[in-house]
């Protein structure tokens, strides 16, 4: 049962995305140097950091599976890291007009965040071909999810040594996370737990339809048992094991 | 009432161009979940009348078939 | 364990010789490869920064024909099925394969290295234990996480694009400490020795990986 708390949640997300976006425009100071521009801190940052948790979640998910065999935890895997990737585009198309916006380019190397996140995104770019290129699914869920952990593992390591091939060559360029005054600290916060909100509520969405579908499918195989399944396009994507 | 306050300084079209993005993200995701749950809808008033169907069948002996 | 990892690593290493594949593959490769450089780069002799560059893209990419090779007689000859009915740990499969992949890269990097200081180096290397040992560091990584993802793509239709496609990004972190470390080394009066976080890094790296590949390879065996 995937949509339980999913009303209570939906709403949680938005009150709390539509209170960070006020506090973003209506409350924090402008910045000295970047000027209005660096408003898109508050949404590029928490979504970059939200994808980045979502990846190692999608790792975390990948172990119990590994564990426990049951197909459930590569199904959650799975969502967590198609959910991460999406907002991984987010973080890059943010990063990059952020960018343009102070520095005048679309592109710049100089900023470790976004350097890693392309690294990241390649990487897990490969996710999905990887899934349906093997056919056998019990041997696709279980080779996704030795993929799921190694990019897991990878995603801290790949931060540090971007960072340090960086850290004496350029100083970070784009705003600091570190010393925030207060006001600014407050949004950032409030940004961070809207953008998480928001990543869990989609995640939850996400398997509610999965489930249903699931469900589906198991009821007309026990109403029309002779029929072949669901007449019609057949994703490729993988899905809830039904009973 | 705000707009008084709030001044649009420079650049402020690659700020509503980020945060469009995101809108943009969050909406095309709300459009690939309306797709599914049509299809959902579909298959499931399908399933309803199967099961009606088979509840006509083996339930009431007068009944011929769905209507 | 050891013995299962000795056997099915004297078993590789005898297929090498006897046929060899991959190592002549990976070597006659990178030695086009730096031909290439010299045109594509239109220069005769290149230093610093730009060296190092050029030596890591060439070894990088040298070891991913290696890596796509490495199961490939396993996958299609039954070896997959022999090795599991064996009663042995799994996991010695994957130390053996890697140590394996590790011996052909250091033989490559023998030819290479010396073909890239006389083809297109301008100043010699001053210092060749350091850049030894960080070769030697870097193919470690390359080694652990080359036969990972060789493992991971093997069952897939399409191993060939996959291989390069997951192994380049991963690797990554192993070339900017790789290059950033390489560099002072391939510097006319680049005295100063190679900054410790370099190797440092490669080396938490080569860790980490090394433990995830020891935990995860087992699932990647079974039927």
């Amino acid at each position: 049962m995937y949509g339980k708390r999913l009303r209570a949640l939906s709403i949680a997300t938005a009150i709390s995305i539509v209170t960070a976006f006020s506090l973003a425009f209506f409350y924090a100071p402008e910045d000295a140097d970047q000027g209005f521009v660096q408003k898109i801190f508050y949404l590029h940052v928490p979504m970059a950091i939200v994808a980045l948790c979502g990846f190692v979640f999608g790792g975390i998910c990948a172990i119990a599976h590994l564990r426990t065999g049951d197909r459930r935890w590569d199904i959650r895997s799975y969502v967590a890291i198609h959910m991460a990737l999406i907002l991984g585009i987010g973080v890059l198309l943010t990063g990059s007009i952020w960018a343009r916006a102070a520095w005048g380019h679309w592109w710049v190397w100089d900023e470790p965040t976004l350097v890693s996140f392309l690294i990241i995104f390649l990487l897990y770019a490969c996710y999905q071909p990887l899934r349906f290129s093997i056919e056998d699914p019990e041997k696709q869920a279980r080779y996704a999810s030795v993929f799921a952990i190694t990019c897991g593992a990878f995603v801290p390591l790949n931060f540090i040594a971007v960072r340090l091939a960086q850290a004496y060559t350029h100083p970070r360029v784009l705003g600091s996370t570190g010393n925030l005054p207060g006001p600014m600290r407050l949004t950032f916060l409030v940004s961070l737990l809207a953008m998480t909100l928001l990543y869990v509520t989609l995640w939850k969405y996400e398997m509610t339809a999965k489930n249903v579908h699931a469900q589906l499918r198991s009821l007309r195989r026990k109403l029309a048992p002779d029929e072949a399944l669901t007449p019609g396009r057949r994703s490729a994507a993988p899905s809830l094991p039904s009973r | 009432m705000f707009a008084a306050n709030i001044h649009f300084p420079d650049h402020s079209e690659y700020v509503a161009g980020a945060y469009l993005v995101f809108l943009g993200l969050l909406l095309i995701y709300v459009a690939i979940m309306a797709y599914k749950l049509t299809r959902f809808e579909r298959e499931l008033v399908e399933l309803n009348e199967l099961a009606d169907e088979q509840g006509g069948i083996t339930g009431h002996a007068g009944r011929t078939g769905h209507e | 364990m050891r013995r299962a990892t000795a056997a099915v690593l004297r078993k590789e290493l005898r297929l090498e010789l006897r046929t060899p594949q991959s190592v002549p593959a990976m070597a006659l490769f990178s030695i086009t490869t730096f031909v290439v450089f010299h045109f594509a780069l239109q220069r005769s002799d290149i230093s610093g920064d730009l060296a190092s560059g050029v030596l890591w893209v060439t070894l990088l990419l040298g070891a991913m024909l290696g890596i796509a090779r490495l199961f490939v007689a396993d996958r299609e000859e039954g070896g997959f099925d022999g090795f599991l009915l064996a009663p042995v740990d799994r996991t010695s499969l994957f130390v053996a394969k890697a140590t394996a992949l590790l011996a052909y890269l250091i033989a490559v990097q023998i030819v290479a290295v010396p073909a890239f200081v006389l083809l297109l180096l301008g100043p010699s290397p001053s210092n060749v234990g350091a850049l030894i040992g960080l070769l030697a560091l870097a193919d470690l990584g390359i080694a652990i996480v080359g036969t990972l993802v060789g493992a991971l793509a093997i069952q897939s239709r399409a191993r060939d694009l996959l291989v390069p496609l997951i192994a380049l990004p991963l690797l990554i972190p192993v070339l900017i400490c790789a290059a950033k470390g390489t560099t002072p080394l391939l510097t006319d009066g680049g005295a100063h020795a190679v900054a410790a976080r370099w190797p440092l890094t490669i080396a938490l790296y080569d860790l980490v990986f090394g433990l995830v590949a020891y935990a995860v390879f087992d699932y990647l065996l079974e039927d």
